[in-house]
C-alpha cells in the first residue's frame, strides 16, 4: 500500500489472553448458566451492585451478600448503533444500561426485538424506564453472552 | 503553595491529520524540531522528559522508547524520562506530571511530549473496544462513540428534546473556528443544518458530532520560575491543576445528563487558584469536546451555564471566539483528535492564548485560560489554569 | 567513584548544579508502610483489579488510614499486559481512587514512587497510594514483541529476553568471560535461590544447586532457563507521606525517602554500549548527591533488580561498588551476596526469584522498608540504615535501559 508516494505496512496485534474471573465474577456467570442473575449488596452503603464486584469503590469495603436480581428490569439509557465499525457486529443494534430490578447498578447489555431501522421507530418503544427483560441463549457457556439479549416486556 | 511555580515556555506542534507520510519518531521529531527552532535554549538544556501516549493506538505498546532519540534521549548517557498513560486525560496527565517535575524543585526545564498515530489502527473504535470490561461489556463492541451517545441519550430524555439541534451548532462553531487554525485536522465549512442532516453514527450522536482519528504530535517546554523568563519573555503560569478519577461502573447516579466528576473537580480547582467566578474571570476555555454534546455538558459542569441550560450559551452565541466565554477558539477535539496528545494540545492552546502566540485564532486580551481533558468511561477528567501573572491572588 | 572515558566521550556526566539540591531534603518524605499479597504462578482466583484492591485494602486497615484521607494514588501498569486498554480505569477504582487525582506509569512501579514522592515534595500532597500488580495473564514476551517498533525491530522477534540476552552476551565478549559464562551465573542463580528458600514472601523458593542451573536448557544463549526472572503474580502497595503527617499518625522507626533519580538511555541498539549500563551510572551518581552519600560503599544493604545474573554483575559495576567488568571478582572473592558479606545485595532472592512486573521495584521497596524496620523475618540483616532500591523497566524497549534508583534511610 502506497500514500502519496510514502509506503504503508500492514501489521496487526494478536494477543491472547487468560482473563481470570476471580470469586465473585465466577460465580455470577455460574449464575448465568442457570438462568439466575447475581448481584452483590455492600454492608455500607447497602448499594446492591450488578455485576458484583469484589468491592464498592465508594466505601471501599467488600460486599458479601449475594442477591439474586432481574432478569426483570428498567432502561437506564441506551444508544443505536448505525455505523459498522470493523471488528464489531452489524448495525442496526442497541446497547442499553439496564436496571435490574432489586440492583443499584446498571448493566451493559444488547436491547433487541425492536425496530431499530430508525431512531424514530426506535424511540417509540424505547425510552428510560421502560421495562425489560432478560432473553437466554440456548447453549450456555459461562459468560455474559449466556444473556443473549434485553427485550422489552410486552404490555396490555 | 508549591516549592517552584511553574511555567509554559514553549510550544511545538506538527500539523495533525492523516500523517502516514511520516512513521512514528519523525512525527516527534517534527514537533521538537518546530519547539527548538523557536526557543533560545536546545534539547541539551532540557533536565527531564515526560512522554504519554494512548497506548494500542499506535500499534506500539511503548513508543517512547523508539521516539526517544527525538527527545534527545540518546545524547549522551541519556535523561530521565517517563511514560504516563491514563485514557482520553493521557495529554494533560503528561501535563500534571511536567507540572510536578517541576513544582518538587527536581527539576527547572521540562520536556512535555506525546505523539499518537490514530490513523494506522484500521478501526479506531474496535481499539476502544478492548478498553471496556473483557468479562462484562466488551460484547456490546462498546467503543468511545457509544460512550458520546449515551451521555446525549440521557440529556435528550432529562433535559431537551430539541439537543440535537443544539449539537448541530457546536458542530458547525468548531469546524469553522478550526479554519483559523493551521494545525487542525478537519478543515470543513459547515453549517449547523448541514450537521443536523449527517446520518447517524450510534443515535444520538452524528457524523458531524463526532471527533475525527488524527494522528499528531505536540511538545510543550515548562519551566521554574528560576529560569522562565529566561527563556521566554511572557511567558504563561501554570496556576493550578488537579484531576479526578471517577468510577468506571455506570452507577446510576454517576450523572450521565450532568457531569458530576467534571463539576467536582471544577469547583477543586477554582477554590485552589482563588477563581470566584469562573464566568468573569477565565477569558478563554480549550475543553475536551470529543462529542458535541460533551462540551454542552462542560459548560453546565464548568459553571458557564446552569444544569440543563448550558444550550442557552449557543443561542446567545457566548462560547463563539467573540463570545463572552470563548470555547475552543482552535477548533477543539472535534475538528483533530490525536487521543493521547489532544488533552496535551488543549494545555498548549490555553497556553499559547496566554502567551499571545496563537496567531490567527487568538482571542483578544486573554490573562486566564482553562485547559480541559477528560478519559476513561466518562470517569477521569483533567483540569489546568494557565495565567498571565505568576501568581493570581 | 568511576569516571568513565570511553571512545574519548564522556559517558557519565554528573551535572554539576546537582549539589544546590541538597536543600530539599529539608522537607522530606516517609514510607508509611507497604503490604505485598503472596507471590505465585498465574492463578484465577482474583480478576485482574481484585489483586490490587486486596493490597491497598490490607495496607490502609494495616495503618488505620481512612481511604477518604490520600491525597492521591498513582499506579504503574501496563494495558498489554492486562489485556485492557486505559487498564486503570479498573485499577483506580480498586486502589482507593474513586473521586481523588490519578495518575499512572507504563514502567516500573518505582516510577510510580517517583510521581508520589514528587507530589509530595512540591507541597502539594501529603499522603499518597501507589500500587502496583502483575497479573501474568498473558504471555510478557511476546507482548514485550509489541514494544518494538513496527519497521525495524518487531518482525526481528527482538523482546524483553533477547535484549537483555544481548546485553549479557555484550558483557561477556568484553568481559572475555564467555568461558565462564555458565560458572559465573549458576553461581549467582544458586546463591539467590538458596537466599529466596528463607523468604516466605519469595515466588520460587526451591533451592537450586549451580550444577542445576548449569544442566537446564538454554532459552536464548547466554541464557539458560533460571536465569530470567519468574512469571510472577502478586500485588504490592505503599503508601508515602509527608514527614509532617507521618509524625501525627506513627512514633515507631521512620523510613524516609532520601532521594529518587531516573534515567533512561536511547532505543537503537547499534550505537550504545550494551554492556555499560549507563542510566543506571546516572541515574546513580544524582541518587548519591542528592542522598548526601560520598561513597556508595556507606550503603548498607542494596535491593537491585538483578533479572540476569549477568545483569546482577553490570548492575553493581554501574552502582559504583566495583570498576568495570570486575564484579566476577567480588564473587571469586566473596565480598558480595544476599548476607554476611561486605556487601550486601538482594537476601530476598531478588528478581530472579520474584519478579511481579511492573510491581517488581515497589516490592523491593517493601522489602527494604521492612528491612529497615526490623521486620523482614528469617531474611531480617542486622544494621541495616541506608538501603539503596534499584528499579528496571526492562519490558520498555529493545535492551532500552530505564533505570531508578532511590535511597531509604531509617532515622
Ligand atoms: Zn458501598
Amino acid at each position: 500500500m502506497e500514500y502519496k508516494g510514502y509506503m504503508i505496512i500492514p501489521g496487526k496485534w494478536e494477543i491472547e489472553y487468560r482473563y481470570a474471573a476471580g470469586e465473585y465474577a465466577t460465580k455470577f456467570f455460574k449464575g448465568l448458566m442457570e438462568e439466575k442473575i447475581y448481584g452483590v449488596k455492600c454492608p455500607s452503603c447497602r448499594r446492591v451492585i450488578v455485576p458484583p464486584r469484589k468491592f464498592c469503590e465508594r466505601c471501599f469495603v467488600e460486599p458479601s451478600e449475594w442477591i439474586e436480581v432481574g432478569p426483570k428490569g428498567e432502561l437506564v439509557n441506551f444508544v443505536i448503533v448505525y455505523r459498522k465499525f470493523h471488528g464489531l457486529p452489524d448495525p442496526p443494534y442497541a446497547i442499553g444500561l439496564i436496571k435490574l430490578d432489586g440492583a443499584d447498578d446498571s448493566i451493559l447489555h444488547f436491547i433487541s426485538e425492536v425496530d431499530l431501522s430508525s431512531p424514530y421507530r426506535a424511540l417509540k418503544v424505547l425510552k428510560p424506564g421502560v421495562k425489560l427483560e432478560a432473553v437466554w441463549a440456548e447453549e450456555k457457556k459461562g459468560m455474559i453472552l449466556d444473556i443473549k439479549y434485553f427485550k422489552p416486556i410486552e404490555t396490555g | 503553595m508549591v516549592k517552584q511555580d511553574v511555567a509554559v515556555v514553549g510550544v511545538g506542534l506538527t500539523k495533525m491529520g492523516r500523517r502516514y507520510d511520516s512513521n512514528h519518531s519523525e512525527l516527534a521529531w517534527e514537533a521538537i524540531k518546530e519547539l527548538f527552532d523557536k526557543t533560545t535554549i536546545w534539547i541539551d538544556d532540557v533536565d527531564a522528559v515526560v512522554y504519554g501516549t494512548m497506548d494500542p493506538f499506535d500499534g506500539i505498546a511503548s513508543p517512547e522508547r523508539w521516539d526517544s532519540s527525538a527527545y534527545g534521549i540518546a545524547r549522551g548517557a541519556g535523561k530521565p524520562l517517563v511514560k504516563v498513560t491514563t485514557g482520553g486525560t493521557t495529554g494533560m496527565s503528561i501535563a500534571l506530571s511536567a507540572y510536578y517535575h517541576v513544582a518538587s524543585g527536581l527539576y527547572d526545564i521540562v520536556l512535555a511530549v506525546g505523539t499518537q498515530k490514530v490513523t494506522e489502527p484500521v478501526e479506531a473504535q474496535e481499539v476502544l473496544n478492548i478498553a471496556v470490561d473483557p468479562l462484562f461489556d466488551r460484547h456490546t463492541g462498546v467503543g468511545a462513540i457509544a460512550v458520546g451517545a449515551i451521555q446525549a441519550s440521557a440529556y435528550y430524555f432529562d433535559y431537551n428534546k430539541k439537543i440535537e439541534e443544539y449539537m448541530a451548532i457546536v458542530a458547525s462553531k468548531n469546524r469553522l473556528n478550526a479554519l483559523r487554525n493551521p494545525y487542525s485536522h478537519l478543515k470543513l465549512k459547515v453549517t449547523p443544518e448541514e450537521a443536523l442532516m449527517a446520518p447517524y453514527l450510534i443515535w444520538p450522536i452524528k457524523l458531524l458530532d463526532s471527533c475525527p482519528s488524527s494522528d499528531g504530535s505536540v511538545a510543550v517546554l515548562m519551566a521554574s520560575d528560576k529560569v522562565a523568563r529566561k527563556i521566554f519573555d511572557s511567558p504563561a503560569w501554570v496556576s493550578a491543576v488537579d484531576y479526578i478519577s471517577d468510577t468506571y461502573w455506570f452507577c446510576c447516579n454517576k450523572g450521565l445528563s450532568f457531569w458530576n466528576s467534571l463539576a467536582i473537580l471544577a469547583r477543586r480547582l477554582y477554590r485552589k487558584a482563588g477563581i470566584s467566578d469562573p464566568k468573569k474571570q477565565i477569558d478563554v476555555f480549550e475543553l475536551y469536546d470529543a462529542f458535541t454534546i460533551q462540551e454542552i455538558l462542560e459548560y453546565e459542569a464548568l459553571g458557564l451555564a446552569n444544569k440543563g441550560e448550558g444550550w442557552k450559551l449557543l443561542e446567545e452565541e457566548a462560547t463563539y471566539p467573540y463570545g463572552d466565554y470563548p470555547v475552543n477558539p482552535s477548533g477543539g477535539v472535534l475538528s483533530t483528535n490525536p487521543v493521547g496528545v489532544t488533552g496535551l494540545w488543549r494545555f498548549a492552546e490555553a497556553a499559547l492564548q496566554v502567551m499571545d502566540n496563537a496567531g490567527a485564532h487568538q482571542v483578544p486580551n486573554v490573562d486566564i485560560a482553562l485547559a480541559h481533558a477528560w478519559g476513561g468511561a466518562l470517569q477521569f477528567h483533567a483540569l489546568a489554569l494557565l495565567s498571565r501573572e505568576r501568581k493570581l491572588c | 567513584m568511576w569516571d568513565l572515558y570511553i571512545n574519548n566521550e564522556l559517558v557519565l556526566i554528573v551535572e554539576h548544579h546537582c549539589a544546590y539540591r541538597w536543600c530539599f531534603l529539608m522537607d522530606r518524605v516517609v514510607i508509611l508502610g507497604g503490604y505485598a499479597t503472596s507471590m505465585t504462578d498465574f492463578n484465577p482466583k482474583y480478576q485482574f483489579y481484585e489483586l490490587p484492591y486486596v493490597s491497598s485494602r490490607e495496607l490502609l486497615t494495616e495503618l488505620g488510614i481512612d481511604r477518604g484521607e490520600l491525597d492521591f494514588i498513582i499506579l504503574a501498569a501496563y494495558d498489554h499486559l492486562d489485556g485492557r486498554m486505559i487498564s486503570n480505569m479498573y485499577t483506580s477504582m480498586a486502589s482507593g481512587g474513586y473521586l481523588k487525582y490519578e495518575s499512572r506509569v507504563s514502567e516500573d512501579s518505582l516510577y510510580a514512587l517517583a510521581y508520589a514522592y514528587m507530589k509530595i515534595i512540591s507541597g502539594e500532597a501529603d499522603v499518597g497510594l501507589v500500587t502496583s500488580y502483575a497479573t501474568r495473564e498473558t504471555d510478557m514476551v511476546y507482548a514485550s514483541n509489541l514494544v518494538m517498533d513496527p519497521l525495524y525491530y518487531r518482525n526481528i522477534a527482538m523482546n524483553y529476553l533477547s535484549g537483555l540476552a544481548l546485553q549479557a552476551s555484550a558483557y561477556l565478549s568484553i568481559t572475555k568471560l564467555q568461558e565462564y559464562s555458565d560458572l559465573i551465573a549458576s553461581h549467582i542463580v544458586s546463591q539467590q535461590r538458596k537466599a529466596a528458600a528463607n523468604n516466605p514472601r519469595a515466588h520460587l523458593k526451591k533451592p537450586l544447586e549451580p550444577s542445576d542451573v548449569i544442566s537446564n536448557e538454554y532459552i536464548i544463549w547466554p541464557l539458560r532457563d533460571g536465569m530470567y526472572p519468574p512469571a510472577t503474580r502478586g500485588a504490592v502497595s505503599i503508601v508515602i507521606a509527608s514527614e509532617e503527617y507521618a509524625k501525627r499518625i506513627r512514633t515507631d522507626p521512620i523510613v524516609y525517602i532520601d532521594s529518587v533519580s531516573w534515567c533512561t538511555d536511547g532505543y537503537y541498539l547499534g550505537n550504545k554500549l550494551l554492556y555499560l549500563i549507563a542510566p543506571l551510572m546516572k541515574a546513580s551518581r544524582k541518587a548519591y548527591i542528592n542522598g548526601g552519600i560520598e561513597d556508595p560503599m556507606d550503603i548498607d544493604l542494596f535491593l537491585i533488580s538483578d533479572v540476569t545474573p549477568f545483569h546482577y554483575l553490570m548492575q553493581i559495576e554501574a552502582l559504583g561498588l566495583s570498576p568495570p567488568g570486575r564484579g566476577a571478582r567480588l564473587l571469586e572473592r566473596g565480598e558480595i551476596g544476599p548476607s554476611n558479606t561486605r556487601l550486601r545485595v538482594n537476601p530476598d532472592g531478588g528478581s530472579l526469584c520474584t519478579d511481579p512486573y511492573p510491581a517488581s521495584g515497589i516490592l523491593k521497596l517493601y522489602e527494604a522498608y521492612l528491612q529497615l524496620t526490623d521486620r523482614a523475618g528469617p531474611i531480617q540483616l542486622s544494621d541495616v540504615d541506608k538501603v539503596l532500591v534499584h528499579g528496571f523497566s526492562y519490558l520498555s524497549g529493545a535492551s532500552s535501559q530505564s533505570h531508578i534508583v532511590t535511597v531509604l534511610s531509617r532515622w
